[in-house]
């Protein structure tokens, strides 16, 4: 637009020269024309701007690395048809805070609508904010704006692609690892307690066999071993201490997701949560199925970082202690003073992306972070 | 879609989103106007559409132009560049003689052309070739400069359109200063429009869309013509703005708020009493009185004295450059003829503190110096603002004009013979330009001077004598309120009585200021206008120190009546009247000319003809464009009024709306019921598109008659089958109808 301005500004020099040092007359009515379009134009764009609508339309969600369409729709309500209307578009990762924004332009004939497709996505994942800012209406030298007050918000998550972790519960003497609340679903390990009662199929362990009930019954009855409902397990990401290094926010947030994944999988319950840095305070979900964790990931894509602050050890110690579990994995950039203290109340596994500092915490980072962490012990 | 460069967040316009990409047509479009308002433009300007035309150079540029836009649609604009560079360079290897030789003749042409419009001279290239070849040469050189211009446009367009909308009339502009030309050059007008067509364009250049580009032009065409049309009018409002301009730049750079010299215009006189305030400071090694000539005129019109016309000093550009490379200046003229008899010479600085500093203020004896501008064919030594400079001077030239006559017509000395050669061609010159007289004035004082003209046996039988004597005596009896109408009734009268003469500015300094010494202070009490007569064999020379004419005071007084020159004042006198010896007429000798006149390479009736055809051409396109416009409009009316019926909220009408059109489709088809029923059209239908279509010709036309005819409102669903029923037929018409007609319909009949 700025040269288009410079070079309108330029012209109008040039036709003032030639009617002065030549008087041209022709070059004199195209002086004053120069000024009055877009004079004019200005007064028609206060009057169209009140009827000009705008939409934005994307998909709900993305892979990585893969495009998807953004669909911004405008409407002119007026029957004066706009010759440039500036759009001015921004997407931003709510995640790792990465922005974009690009101003496209389009005209408006009276009465009609018109769509700018945009190809929009991400290298890593997240949920991207899409937002028409501004709408700006220009005369067809785009010399004057009239700014309309109209603009659109949509959202897209890009879906965090998900690894196998073998994660693994490793019973500890100083954890509190009794508990009186089994499943009802399907069986254990815990062999105190009956899940079900059945008759003996090749390849069942002697230990279950019940001979009390097979010597009633003149058959080889078993039972099933129980699985014990432990609430002890808590996926803990940090977000305090956030770099801007987004490969290693994405690495972090693929962690969180695959192993929530890994331990659904293993029809572990257990809560999810991190702090939120807008508001300083521990976001924590209990997930019991799938769906809760398909319901969760979009907040999980939007939890920001900053990189200082109170940290999210700190506020969970202070606010939700009873959150705090036996078994515990803290996901962190980095290790801090406040985390340490987790220990006390359970195991704590961290994983740090980056910078290691303990002994028994995995360091990962963002290139080789899937075989790093492709078998953890909680 | 994945991307392979970079990481991170992305957002972009999507590359291809199934649009028909339309956009390269207006950026077509604008290349070839803006190409083709070059051409004609520049080519106007520098004369080299009179040299050799220009129909090459467009076509040329128009096929490169066309060739950029296929290339964009083909997508391979990222080629067009290489390639045609290299075919611009296979030219120049190929035929690199012929076009070093259109070069020279554009060359040489764009210095005639300059010379035309500032009579200043140009260095000119030589030319190696024969006549024959020059249109050879003429041609590759169009078709280079063409194609190279055209690329440059084609690349500004596609992606700056504002730096060639404004590098076009800037380029123009200053072209105009340079050369000289005012706003009558031809395509100005055109150009300038265009620019502005360009700088609306500007933004969409990278679009895929061309109907915001259009939108902007159709609006600029519609208010531009307006503008355009309605100042026409005012051009003499503009031009005489133009004027005052000019006039306010020359105050400022030259003048001072003391200059009293009108520089011609005697509509501007001086009016108020002299003042002492100096305008000049004269120091001379040996003080003479002298006329310190400045601004010459040599046209009268209007009350307005003009220099010579540029356009014929560039006529006469052979005669006049020539003369001065063998040392013959005009403004020196009498100092080469002295040189045979011998002389001394004084120095003269002058301090210019008030004068207009557009001239250098000199007298007839000046020597010809290294410092006189070669190539400057205008009158007037011009100053551009110097206030100090100094000057050789043939010392005691008033006194020595007879001797100095008398010896260059008698010696037979090599440069004696060569100087009169050069001043019989430039007395030629002289006699040929400098004796117009307006209509007006002779109708107005020619009765007068034919009287005094009988008294001597009339005008056909005058001899020089009785024509100074007839001059002295019809200004003996005028008597004129300043010196600037004295000397233009002067120049004027001597005209009329075949002597050459032209006016003449300047201050006069008097033997008693000379006499006086040391440094002459020259203020407005000595400002004048006096007429200088050509004097055979010497040169220009005022009328006061003309042989036979000094006699007469008039044109000598100053602006504060005090008269200069002649006797009374103590000028140089002469012992009554000179004989001279018998002018010969002015015959035409054979001058040679520095070089050939060069002949026109085109036929300028054949040049006329397709210039003419180009312009019906260019209308007609414009006309055609209107008329594409005009229909788009309309057709765009028309779908969207039917799209309104066919989704109107009561969907039995808009059902019986969209079964009317689908029977339009029919016709189109050549199933035509007339004034019939539709039943008529079950078979022909089925026997022609197929029994599934007839039958459901049948289900639509009952939902039709129940649309029609039924009291209950029929469902979305039905309508939405009718509709695809419609696209089914209008895809069968489509199918099986030949291009032309479905241009017809679609355009015309707004069928769809």
């Amino acid at each position: 637009m700025i040269a288009m301005k410079l070079g309108w500004l330029l012209l109008e020099l040039i036709l003032w020269g030639f009617f002065l040092y030549f008087g041209s007359a022709a070059a004199f009515g195209m002086a004053v024309l120069l000024v009055a379009i877009p004079l004019c134009s200005l007064l028609i764009g206060l009057r169209v701007r009140k009827g000009v609508r705008v939409a934005l339309t994307a998909p709900a969600s993305l892979r990585k690395g893969s495009g998807g369409t953004l669909s911004i729709f405008l409407w002119n309500g007026s029957v004066f048809p706009v010759f440039r209307v500036r759009c001015r578009i921004c997407v931003e990762n709510q995640l790792d805070r990465q922005k974009s924004d690009l101003e496209e332009m389009t005209w408006l004939p009276g009465k009609k609508k018109k769509m700018i497709s945009l190809d929009v996505g991400s290298d890593y994942c997240g949920r991207l904010r899409c937002s028409v800012e501004r709408v700006v209406l220009y005369d067809i030298f785009g010399l004057i704006g009239v700014r309309c007050k109209c603009d659109a918000v949509t959202h897209l998550a890009v879906q965090p692609d998900t690894f196998g972790m073998d994660v693994a519960l490793v019973c500890h003497a100083y954890s509190a690892e009794d508990s009186d609340v089994y499943s009802q679903e399907r069986p254990g390990p815990d062999l105190t307690q009956t899940y079900q009662i059945r008759e003996y199929v090749p390849g069942d362990s002697p230990r279950q066999v019940h001979w009390k009930l097979s010597g009633k019954f003149d058959k080889l009855i078993v039972r099933d071993p129980s699985l014990p409902i432990t609430h002890d397990v808590l996926v803990f990401w940090e977000r305090t201490g956030e770099g801007e290094d987004p490969d290693g926010i994405d690495a972090q947030a693929e962690t969180v997701v695959s192993l929530c994944r890994s331990l659904m999988e293993q029809s572990i319950p257990f809560t999810v949560g991190w702090n939120d840095t807008d508001r300083d305070l521990c976001v924590l979900h209990e997930i019991r199925d799938m769906d809760g964790l398909v319901g969760i990931a979009p907040r999980i894509l939007r939890a920001a970082g900053k990189s200082m602050g109170d940290t999210g050890a700190e506020l969970l110690i202070q606010t939700r202690p009873d959150a705090l579990c036996g078994h515990m994995v803290y996901i962190a950039p980095r290790i801090g003073e406040e985390a340490m203290d987790l220990r006390q109340f359970g195991n704590v596994r961290m994983l740090l992306c980056g910078e290691g500092g303990m002994d028994d915490a995995i360091v990962f980072d963002p290139e080789h972070y899937r075989e790093q962490l492709a078998r953890i012990e909680i | 879609m994945t991307r392979d460069e970079g990481k991170g967040l992305w957002l972009r316009p999507k590359v291809d989103d199934g649009k028909k990409d339309t956009g390269w047509i207006p950026g077509t479009v604008a290349a070839m106007l803006a190409f083709g308002c070059m051409i004609l433009g520049f080519g106007d300007l520098t004369g080299f559409s009179e040299l050799y035309g220009c129909v090459v150079l467009l076509v040329t540029g128009w096929a490169v132009c066309v060739a950029h836009g296929i290339s964009t649609v083909l997508g391979k604009r990222s080629w067009f560049a290489p390639v045609v560079l290299v075919l611009l360079l296979a030219l120049v290897l190929l035929g690199r003689q012929y076009l070093l030789e259109g070069i020279r003749l554009f060359w040489n042409q764009l210095g005639d052309t300059w010379t035309a419009g500032t009579g200043r001279v140009l260095p000119a290239l030589q030319t190696q070739l024969e006549a024959q070849e020059r249109p050879t040469a003429l041609m590759l050189f169009s078709v280079a400069a063409g194609g190279i211009s055209a690329l440059v446009c084609c690349l500004l367009v596609s992606s700056r359109a504002a730096v060639l909308a404004v590098v076009l009339p800037g380029a123009m502009l200053w072209a105009m200063v340079w050369f000289g030309e005012d706003s009558s050059v031809r395509y100005l007008t055109l150009l300038l429009f265009l620019a502005v067509m360009l700088l609306a364009y500007s933004g969409w250049e990278k679009k895929k869309t061309a109907w915001p580009a259009l939108a902007s032009w159709a609006v600029w065409a519609a208010l531009g013509a307006v503008a355009v049309l309605g100042t026409s009018v005012a051009a003499e409002w503009a031009a005489e703005v133009s004027g005052q301009l000019h006039d306010a730049v020359h105050t400022y750079r030259y003048e001072t708020g003391d200059t009293t010299l009108p520089e011609g215009d005697l509509r501007r006189l001086p009016v108020g009493a002299a003042t002492e305030k100096p305008a000049l400071l004269v120091d001379m090694e040996t003080p003479e009185a002298m006329y310190l000539r400045g601004y010459t005129g040599a046209g009268f019109d209007d009350d307005v004295w003009s220099p010579l016309d540029t356009q014929i000093l560039a006529e006469n550009e052979d005669l006049l450059y020539g003369l001065e490379l063998e040392a013959f200046d005009p403004s020196a003229q009498f100092s080469a003829a002295a040189s045979v008899a011998g002389y001394q010479t004084n120095v003269v600085t002058i301090q210019d503190l008030g004068a207009c500093s557009a001239y250098l203020y000199v007298p007839f004896s000046l020597e010809n110096g290294s410092w006189i501008p070669v190539g400057d064919l205008n009158e007037a030594v011009a100053g551009d603002g110097q206030r100090a400079y100094s000057y050789t001077t043939v010392s005691a030239g008033a006194q020595q004009i007879q001797k100095v006559q008398a010896l260059i017509q008698a010696s037979e000395e090599p440069e004696a013979l060569g100087y009169r050669k050069a001043e019989t061609a430039y007395r030629n010159f002289v006699y040929e330009h400098y004796m117009q007289i307006p209509e007006a004035v002779e109708q107005s004082l020619g009765k007068e001077w034919d009287e005094i003209a009988a008294g001597y046996g009339g005008m056909e039988v005058l001899s020089g004598e009785q024509a100074q004597a007839c001059v002295l005596a019809f200004l003996d009896r005028r008597a004129e309120d300043n010196s600037y109408q004295a000397a233009t009734i002067a120049v004027l009268t001597l005209r009329y009585f075949g002597i050459p003469a032209r006016y003449a500015e300047g201050y006069v300094i008097t033997s008693e200021m000379a006499a006086a010494g040391g440094t002459i202070q020259v203020d407005s009490r000595h400002a004048a206008a006096w007429a200088e007569v050509y004097v055979d064999g010497i040169g220009w020379l005022p009328m006061a120190l003309t042989p036979g004419l000094e006699q007469t005071a008039g044109g000598q007084e100053g602006s504060s009546g005090g008269a200069a020159g002649g006797q009374e004042n103590g000028a140089p006198s002469f012992n009554g009247t000179i004989q001279l010896p018998e002018q010969p007429q002015p015959e035409l000798p054979e001058t040679e000319l520095p070089k050939e006149a060069e002949p026109a390479v085109n036929d300028s009736s054949m040049l006329e003809l397709l210039e003419t055809l180009l312009w019906i051409g260019l209308v007609l396109a414009a006309f055609l464009l209107l008329l594409v416009v005009l229909l788009a409009i309309r057709r765009m009316l028309f779908t969207k009024r039917r799209e309104r019926k066919f989704q109107g909220e009561d969907r039995s009408e808009a059902v019986a709306w969209i079964f009317a059109d689908t029977v339009l489709l029919l016709n189109g088809l050549g199933l035509d019921r007339g004034n019939g029923s539709m039943t008529a059209l079950f078979e022909p239908a089925a026997r022609r598109l197929g029994p599934a279509y007839g039958d459901r010709l049948r289900e639509m036309t009952d939902l039709n008659a129940r649309a029609m005819f039924s009291s209950h409102q029929l469902e979305e669903v039905q309508r939405e089958e009718l509709l695809g029923f419609r696209q089914e037929t209008l895809r069968l018409l489509k199918a099986g109808t030949k291009w032309k007609k479905r241009l017809w319909m679609k355009w015309i009949q707004c069928l769809y």
